[in-house]
């Protein structure tokens, strides 16, 4: 190559061809096979979108794996008895110290039926389950228009349901009549009984008496 | 063929997009997974609070829940003798026999005495069929007591609570109220305790 003529030769086109600089990259091995060369490329939208719903169905197992061990539960059954040796013929717990009140102080006449307010207590005594002071017996002997009554109220835990009945009056050899009003309690093995006895010559007030039973269990039992 | 290298960032921006996307998920999935089998069961224990085992009892009238009863004025003779054997001075206030209406077997007797000035006895014997257990002998007492001015504790009333195991199923309890520290009635009390006969079956 050679400097051009400014000044006195006119421009040849294949002249300038020839003295044109070239600005291709050469080849930098071209005896080097095509293997060998790396080359970069862009991961295909369909593999990113395959990627991603895998990863979604991995996430999908992953929340349903994690809730089914989460929501499985082993349930267990313990039967634990508050009285687990018992409780005698009288109520008491054998466990237990049951203590008796005499029924002056217990307020037992209190706890009777307006009917009854003016009934004179002959006898009568509170037994106490001193664990946790409740009630377990009550009795109550009272006289109240010449009829005798004995009043008993009674819880047996773990006892069964007492059904309400009245008895059959009887006939003492003196003439008097007796007969028991027995009344559930509200809880099971809770029940209070009234026993009447009726002198020689009076009439059994068997509709008064049924009453007053009737509003026994309330009053002595099923408020303990 | 050519070895065609994945590169972040000759990748389209959807393509990022949804990569970045997987990551996260895939991260989730990861530690979901290793949470899940780390985690115990939940155990959930019911616990049913019952009160006592299923007891077989007398109502409160002295009968047994599936019987026919009859309730009569009177003690049985062996428990009205022992009675009075034991407190002489006694008076009865009330006497009553719950039995069956069928077979005349007693269940239950019970009775209220006075003893002397401001002492009272309670008596109830009872029996509850086909049962075989015999509960625990019991006493105790307890007094309504006050200090004097030396100090000491003088009883002003006393309770006296004794039960007493008789024939399977059977007992007797008795409540002995009386003045001050009832000594008086102690040797009555104590003798029918023990007395075979004041129970419904000897």
């Amino acid at each position: 190559m050679s400097d051009p003529d400014w000044t006195g030769e006119p421009y040849d086109p294949e002249a300038a061809e020839d003295e044109a600089i070239r600005l291709d990259v050469p080849d930098p091995a071209p005896d080097r096979p095509a293997l060998d060369r790396p080359s970069a490329n862009g991961i295909a939208l369909r593999w990113c979108a395959l990627l991603a719903v895998l990863a979604l169905a991995a996430a999908g197992a992953g929340g349903f794996l994690l809730d089914a061990r989460r929501s499985r539960t082993v349930t267990s059954t313990v039967v634990g008895y508050q009285h687990p040796h018992g409780v005698a013929l009288t109520g008491c717990p054998w466990e237990d110290v049951c203590e008796p009140l005499p029924g002056s102080e217990a307020g037992l006449t209190g706890m009777l039926p307006p009917e009854l307010a003016g009934a004179k207590l002959l006898a009568g005594n509170l037994m106490l389950d001193s664990s946790d002071s409740s009630t377990i017996r009550t009795l109550q002997v009272l006289t109240a228009d010449r009829l005798t009554l004995a009043v008993t109220g009674q819880c047996v835990a773990g006892a069964a349901a007492v059904p309400s009945r009245d008895t059959e009056p009887t006939r003492a050899a003196d003439g008097s009549t007796e007969l028991a009003l027995v009344r559930p309690g509200q809880q099971p093995g809770c029940s209070v009984a009234l026993v009447v006895r009726v002198p020689d010559g009076q009439p059994v007030p068997t509709d008064r008496l049924r009453r007053l039973a009737d509003e026994l269990p309330q009053r002595l039992v099923d408020n303990n | 063929m050519r070895i065609r290298l994945p590169s972040w960032s000759a990748t389209s921006p959807a393509g990022r997009l949804l990569l970045a996307v997987a990551a996260i998920l895939a991260v989730l999935a990861t530690g979901a997974v290793s949470v899940a089998l780390r985690t115990p069961p939940t155990r959930v224990t019911h616990t049913i609070a019952a009160i006592a085992p299923p007891t077989a009892a007398l109502d409160a009238a002295g009968c047994p829940p599936a019987a026919h009863c009859l309730v009569r004025s009177g003690l049985p003779d062996h428990i009205l003798l022992a009675i009075r054997q034991a407190f002489p001075a006694g008076r009865l206030l009330w006497q009553s026999s719950t039995v069956d209406a069928g077979s005349a077997q007693v269940y239950q007797a019970q009775a209220a005495a006075t003893l002397g000035p401001g002492a009272s006895l309670v008596l109830t014997a009872q029996c509850l069929p086909g049962s075989a257990t015999r509960d625990p002998d019991v006493e105790d007492t307890s007094a309504d007591q006050r200090s004097d001015l030396a100090g000491n504790h003088v009883a002003l009333f006393t309770l006296r609570h004794r039960r007493v195991g008789g024939a399977p199923g059977c007992q007797l309890e008795m409540v002995l109220a009386a003045p001050e520290q009832g000594s008086d009635y102690l040797a009555g009390f104590g003798r029918l305790g023990r007395d075979p006969a004041a129970q419904v079956h000897r």
